[in-house]
């Protein structure tokens, strides 16, 4: 069976002011099996939004392919795309960006069902149900939501024409920390029950290593190391994992490793280069990181870009 | 926070118009067509408070004898055929072109704010002196020509509020749940353009009443003996010193019609925050 999505090669750029060209995303291939979470974990700017916007063809990639359930959407007809747009959903980081201030909550879930012409199909109460809302919500206007409700709404929105994947982009990352955990929960719930993929995307790893089954980490606009979330967690290879790793704060004190430290900032991504785009930071550079670029290598169940892992 | 009760800003400057309409259209049939005849034995006589006056002519008469309320009144209806017609054509034709240029961007995006730019810097007086002189000057020219006049302010406003809109979260969901084109301009861009584009059309008639009276002034409105606000300040303007009536009428009305609509464009612009940044940086008043 074809994975729910597969993206091979995908890179993008952006021409930016006095005439630099800005590498959100480099050659990223990765999939994802039907009823899977992947977490893509990585620092702000290293292109992750990017991409799942590329993942959910809401920005065309410059080069690569994006395949949804076995079938190419990339380099497809605008008119083509959308009439398999049921696919793959996307859930905002900001919900209350993602929601007209001029639409109701029943208006705003109901909205991709007109546009589809499926008003048959769910109803908006079933939807509200599944999001944990109270069906009397749907009069409601998001000003008078808080932000929790605001992401189910924008979730059960989502649903609404039964994707097979949802592409969230930092979901809770705008969100109190007591709601992130209910939506979090929310989530997983709904993977349960609808057999959902996820592509999740973070900036946390201590969000992500909970409910990933497998988790991507990206830097500089390509994944530099990918495995089963438990391999990626407890036995990082790449420096740059193991730094990530090491910024989460411990539970107890002095139960923190000894792991390099994060230090220094990531290159620029307008400038071009040769060798690992790491090497700036990394406390075990050496002469060949600077001049050619890792490939990626398989090393058991994680794939990882780096000379020196073992 | 909306207050309750009746918002003075906006009710009393829009009740004046209404007023300003009807009694343009409607006054001068129940003054009856004899007002508006020349009768040179009652030349240049004062308003109704000053020694001299005539009884039924209440606002005076014109170096010909005639009334100068039906004229006033008759005047209106010219220049607030063109004021109101000219804006309304301007908004449209904005609406159209902005939406074009902020939705779809690309190419037409420059093309038209090119051109905006480009008409912006012909002076816009000799273009209309040279259009009237070759097609003449009925009031559907003028109504065309004031159009051209007037389409560069709504076009910016409603470029730069669909710029906007079209990135919003909510309407790339939408895209993403496989809206077309024409969904998220008529559900998600065009409810935030109109309101701004009703503010601007107040503004815009504003602003036309004056050119309408500079046109007519000119020489270049509407034919004598068709009244204009414009053409019955320069039939006065050799009187000034004795019949200052004759030009203080319709100067009267210019300024009462276009103080109303821009205060109606002011308290549309409070009412509906859609939009009103973009206003305040595209109307330099």
């Amino acid at each position: 069976m074809s994975p729910v999505i597969a993206l091979e090669g995908l890179a993008k750029g952006y021409d930016i002011a006095g005439g630099a060209r800005l590498t959100a995303v480099d050659d990223v291939s990765l999939t994802i099996a039907a009823g899977e979470t992947y977490a893509l974990v990585g620092e702000s700017g290293c292109g992750k939004s990017t991409l799942a916007r590329m993942a959910a063809m809401l920005t065309a990639p410059d080069a690569g392919q994006v395949s949804w359930s076995g079938q190419t959407v990339s380099q497809q007809r605008r008119s083509a795309v959308r009439a398999v747009r049921d696919h793959t959903q996307f859930v905002f980081q900001d919900p209350a960006a993602a929601l007209s201030p001029r639409l109701t909550v029943e208006e705003a879930v109901s909205e991709p069902l007109r546009i589809r012409r499926r008003t048959g199909s769910r109803s908006v109460a079933d939807l509200l149900d599944d999001v944990g809302l109270d069906r009397s919500m749907g009069r409601r206007y998001p000003r008078e939501l808080s932000g929790g409700q605001r992401q189910r709404v924008v979730i059960a929105r989502a649903l609404a024409l039964e994707p097979k994947l949802l592409v969230l982009d930092e979901p809770v990352a705008s969100l109190d920390v007591s709601v992130q955990a209910q939506v979090l929960n929310l989530l997983a719930d709904l993977q349960a029950e609808h057999g959902l993929a996820y592509l999740l995307i973070a900036h946390d790893l201590a969000v992500v290593s909970s409910v990933a089954d497998r988790i991507g980490v990206m830097y500089l606009g390509q994944i530099v190391e990918e495995g089963p979330a438990g391999d990626v967690v407890t036995t990082p290879r790449h420096p740059y994992t193991q730094m990530l790793i090491a910024s989460v704060p411990a539970f107890v004190p002095g139960e923190r490793g000894e792991r390099p430290r994060v230090v220094g900032d990531p290159a620029s991504p307008t400038e071009r280069r040769t060798g690992c785009a790491f090497a700036t930071r990394c406390a075990f550079a050496t002469q060949v990181c600077l001049d050619v670029a890792p490939p990626r290598r398989e090393l058991g169940d994680v794939a990882v870009r780096c000379h020196h892992a073992s | 926070m909306r207050r309750r009760g009746i918002d003075l800003r906006l009710w009393v400057p829009l009740g004046v118009l209404v007023l300003t309409i009807v009694a343009c259209f409607v006054g001068p049939m129940l003054l009856g067509p004899e007002a508006g005849q020349q009768a040179l034995g009652e030349r240049l006589a004062p308003p109704a408070w000053l020694p001299g006056a005539i009884d039924g002519r209440p606002l005076g008469t014109d170096a010909f004898g005639r009334d100068m309320l039906t004229r006033t009144l008759e005047g209106g209806q010219v220049s607030l055929q063109v004021g109101f017609g000219a804006a309304t054509g301007a908004v449209l034709v904005g609406m159209v072109l902005g939406l074009v240029a902020g939705y779809w961007g690309g190419w037409c995006d420059r093309v038209i704010m090119a051109g905006a730019d480009i008409w912006l810097a012909f002076p816009f007086l000799v273009i209309a002196l040279a259009a009237v002189a070759v097609v003449g000057s009925d009031i559907p020219v003028l109504i065309v020509l004031l159009t051209l006049g007037g389409w560069v302010l709504p076009t910016r406003v409603t470029r730069t509020i669909a710029l906007r809109v079209r990135s919003e979260d909510y309407v790339v969901a939408a895209a993403g749940a496989g809206a077309s084109d024409l969904y998220l301009v008529r559900r998600h861009v065009l409810p935030q353009v109109l309101p701004a584009n009703l503010v601007v059309w107040s503004f815009t008639v504003g602003a036309l009443v004056v050119i309408e009276g500079a046109l007519s002034f000119l020489g270049l409105g509407v034919k004598p003996p068709t009244a204009s606000w414009g053409n019955i300040i320069a039939d006065g303007t050799p009187y000034l010193q004795t019949a200052w009536w004759i030009v203080a009428w319709p100067a009267l009305m210019i300024v009462v019609t276009v103080i109303c609509a821009n205060a109606l464009g002011n308290a549309l612009r409070g009412r509906w925050n859609a939009g009103a940044d973009v206003i305040d940086k595209e109307v330099v008043p």
